[in-house]
């Protein structure tokens, strides 16, 4: 009797852990892996990092970056560390573990959309799949954000790390959801898709509507209410490496622009922005119009190669100018 | 067990003239009705493997079909998730 509980149970134990093995491997080849190993090659020499979701690494174009930067000093080497469907929680994960790589970083620039800077940290079981698996990676960190002054959570982001069906869940998922699209599309029109997935998916990244979008963004206002944790936590650990954080408003495309941000809240909203990054002593570059024309987008959200190059290298040219500035305001300070 | 069990002899003159009588026909029948009592054995809704499947009584095919089920289960229960991104 006990042969015939024992032996099934073990043999479906073996089943599991090889099913472990394939998504271990599978997760090898993700993005998110992609990126660590990028964050541990960082080069010595970088001077500048993107950080941010997909708006940053579809639009932050490094090469235009460097050679739109007109100054007397030379280009600045900069790395796009933008991660697709991220959280400011695994922006501020790798930016530290940026910082714990030997390099000297002048400026951070983040990019963000919308209410990006002021919405909660939200990590529940379901919220953390694909990119955001990234916050297993550094559980303890992670929990500090979602689950704030609990061991039990923090307990929790452990446990899951060490078991890869439930870390890395989702790295086979997206191939089953490739297998059933592609049943999906037998005998129906193709659908547009881009290289971060359906193009019109991307309108659910956008606020349902105008109400939403201004009762939102005017609960924000209203409240006066400061910076998220992890974006607070990523503008300390820059201070505390002598980097200058750069907030960029990322261009939007003219219907999110027409739609959105020709709202008086979006002008309010800014503001209380502009406000909260001179309080923390970091720049406040408004970009969301300077690709006005929709061609240069792939989707409602995320800029074309071309959008990208055109918007990086004025990313360059204006931040070159900015430092020219401020080292001439401290040079005449120095000679009064 | 289910099976109608005709007490009249007329009644029971119809349904043998009913069934299929062709060699092939009844080839098929009871491949059909293989199949669907192996089925039924994996699925718990019969005691005893149809002959021919005693292995499905093996501790070793147990732990295969669980273990196999329960990977099956992992890998698609995905399906609820909204994916927007795709790593293509």
């Amino acid at each position: 009797m006990k042969k015939r509980l024992f032996i099934p149970i073990a043999i479906a134990l073996v089943i599991l852990v090889a099913y472990n093995l394939l998504i271990a491997f599978a997760a090898k080849k993700t993005q998110r892996r992609h990126l660590l190993s990028a964050i541990d090659h960082l080069p010595p020499s970088t001077d500048c990092l993107f950080l941010g979701n997909s708006l940053i690494e579809a639009g932050c174009d490094a090469r235009a970056f460097e050679s739109g930067w007109s100054g007397p000093d030379s280009h600045p080497l900069a790395v796009n560390l933008g991660l697709g469907a991220t959280t400011p929680v695994e922006h501020y994960l790798i930016l530290k573990h940026a910082f714990e790589k030997s390099v000297h970083i002048k400026y951070v620039i983040y990019g963000f959309f919308d209410d990006q800077l002021n919405a909660a940290p939200d990590g529940a079981w379901e919220d953390l799949i694909g990119n955001r698996a990234f916050s297993y990676y550094f559980p303890s960190e992670a929990a500090a954000f979602y689950t704030p002054h609990s061991k039990l959570g923090e307990w929790r982001l452990e446990m899951t790390e060490q078991v890869p069906m439930l870390a890395e869940r989702s790295s086979l998922w997206d191939r089953v959801e490739l297998f059933r699209r592609q049943l999906d599309e037998i005998g129906m029109p193709k659908q547009k898709v881009n290289r971060f997935g359906r193009v019109g998916d991307f309108n659910a990244l956008e606020a349902k509507d105008v109400p939403s979008f201004v009762q939102r963004c005017g609960a924000i206002v209203q409240a006066r209410k400061g910076f998220s944790a992890p974006i607070q936590a990523m503008i300390d650990l820059a201070h505390e490496h002598g980097a200058k954080f750069i907030f960029v408003e990322m261009p939007m495309s003219p219907r999110h622009r027409e739609t959105f941000y020709s709202l008086p809240v979006w002008t309010e909203m800014r503001a209380h922005l502009q406000t909260l990054a001179q309080a923390e002593q970091a720049t406040y570059i408004t970009a969301s119009d300077w690709v006005k024309d929709g061609a240069g987008f792939e989707d409602t959200v995320h800029l074309n190669e071309q959008g990208a190059r055109f918007f990086s290298s004025r990313l360059g040219t204006t931040l070159s100018r900015m430092s020219v500035e401020t080292t001439n305001r401290l040079v005449a300070a120095r000679g009064h | 067990m289910n099976e109608v069990q005709p007490t009249n002899p007329a009644i029971e003159i119809k349904i043998k003239t009913a069934r299929p009588s062709t060699p092939f026909v009844s080839q098929i029948t009871s491949i059909l009705s293989w199949i669907k009592n192996f089925f039924d054995y994996l699925g718990a809704s019969r005691e005893e493997p149809p002959p021919g499947a005693a292995f499905l009584t093996s501790p070793l095919w147990l732990g295969i079909w669980w273990g196999v089920l329960i990977g099956l289960i992992l890998l698609f229960c995905g399906q609820t998730s909204k994916f927007i991104y795709i790593d293509f």
